[in-house]
């Protein structure tokens, strides 16, 4: 797996809150970032359960969704 | 990647090898397939390299055997389906077909997005069916080995090595058109009589009148990703019948009219070398007249494509990385 963003920076709460609109290119991204806000806005999630979710399939996935992370927190 | 269209004696070969098979094909086809490593649905329609293929001589097989090191089988009915997600292997894939019109298949569209586990492995399959002729008719079938359903779904969970990490993706070829109008329905499902445009209530078969839609296809933005309702219309009760749920979260629009340059767009925006399993819409198969189009690649064409959830109208592809 690659390296990815530290779990706590906040560009990951941003892209679930929507604060960042970010369109994945990488479906199953695509499908959970939207799952999670159906998620928070029903709440049956907290922003960090989230997050956390977010965070796991993005490292799973890391080598899949390398630019789309290089967008949004540009160095980590 | 190796030939995937086999007669029903080259099948039969795979499955006495004891190789892990999903097939497609038509039911008289299914029905005579022995005992083995493998579950199934009924469909006539699939692609080969040179286009598509309305046939009773051939099945799609898909051997996933030098790739897995574990499986197993598994059937679910509408009161388990949830278990899908938790089945699975650690690192896997998940592999399922559901019958067209059934229960579980119903109860899987409008649930899938809530399942634990749901997006932690690639969840993938399709809807069997029927000759269109005879859908309504004759009932869609799927198999787990040479036992039959009608009513139930089937899944092969594989267990992947350590550095295969497997991932699905789509291509679809339909986007929201410009000059629709935002539509918001007030609860999920497969029929909803009324939608609602800018807070105000309408019918929606006489929305879709009024307003001269010709395309019947809803589409939503899932983070970038465009998702597809195909809409049927019914001129005798004027209703409209979804071929997928919609959800009262999501906000839908109309596609846009498409020519039929199907093979250009999926040239351009598909890789083929990548590409492990595939399967596409039924609707594509006629609007975009792929008897006639060469694709390049083997496949199938379904009553409804699986991808964590039920899409419409819609190319799935499975994608395995080394990690």
């Amino acid at each position: 797996m690659l390296k990815i963003p530290d779990k706590n920076r906040p560009e990951w709460k941003k892209m679930i809150s929507g604060e960042i609109a970010h369109n994945y290119k990488n479906y199953v991204l695509q499908m959970q970032t939207t799952q999670m806000r159906r998620y928070i806005k029903n709440k049956k999630l907290t922003y960090d359960e989230a997050v956390n979710k977010l965070y796991i399939l993005s490292y799973k996935y890391s080598r899949a969704v390398k630019s789309d992370l290089e967008q949004i927190f540009k160095i980590w | 990647m190796g030939k995937k269209l086999h007669t029903k004696k080259e099948t039969e070969k795979l499955i006495k090898e004891g190789k892990t098979l999903i097939i497609a094909g038509s039911e008289k086809l299914l029905s005579k397939l022995p005992e083995g490593n493998w579950i199934g649905g009924s469909n006539p329609y699939l692609q080969s390299p040179c286009g598509g293929l309305h046939t009773e001589e051939l099945l799609y097989v898909k051997d996933f055997s030098d790739l897995l090191i574990d499986s197993k089988f598994k059937v679910y009915d509408k009161n388990n389906i949830h278990q899908i997600t938790t089945d699975a292997f650690e690192n896997g894939i998940i592999a399922t077909i559901m019958p067209a019109n059934s229960e579980v298949l119903k109860e899987f569209a409008i649930n899938s997005p809530e399942f634990e586990n749901q997006f932690l492995n690639p969840l993938l399959g399709w809807v069997s069916g029927t000759d269109f002729d005879k859908f309504g008719q004759v009932a869609p079938t799927c198999y787990k080995s040479n036992e039959k359903f009608i009513d139930k779904a089937v899944a092969l969970h594989i267990q992947l090595p350590k550095n295969i990490v497997a991932r699905l993706e789509i291509l679809n070829a339909y986007e929201a058109s410009n000059s629709s109008e935002v539509i918001t329905f007030e609860k999920d499902g497969f029929h909803n009589t009324d939608c609602f445009v800018g807070g105000k209530k309408y019918n929606f078969y006489k929305y879709i009148e009024d307003k001269n839609i010709e395309t019947l296809i809803l589409v939503a933005n899932y983070s970038g990703a465009t998702i597809n309702i195909g809409l049927i219309k019914n001129e005798v009760s004027k209703n409209i019948f979804f071929a997928a749920p919609v959800f009262k979260d999501f906000e839908y629009k109309f596609a846009k009219k498409r020519t039929k340059d199907y093979k250009d767009f999926f040239n351009k925006n598909i890789d083929l070398s990548n590409i492990r399993y595939s399967y596409s819409c039924l609707y594509n198969f006629f609007y975009f007249e792929l008897e006639k189009e060469a694709l390049g690649i083997d496949g199938l064409f379904s009553y409804g494509e699986i991808a964590y959830q039920l899409l419409n109208v819609t190319f799935v592809y499975l994608v395995l990385d080394e990690i």
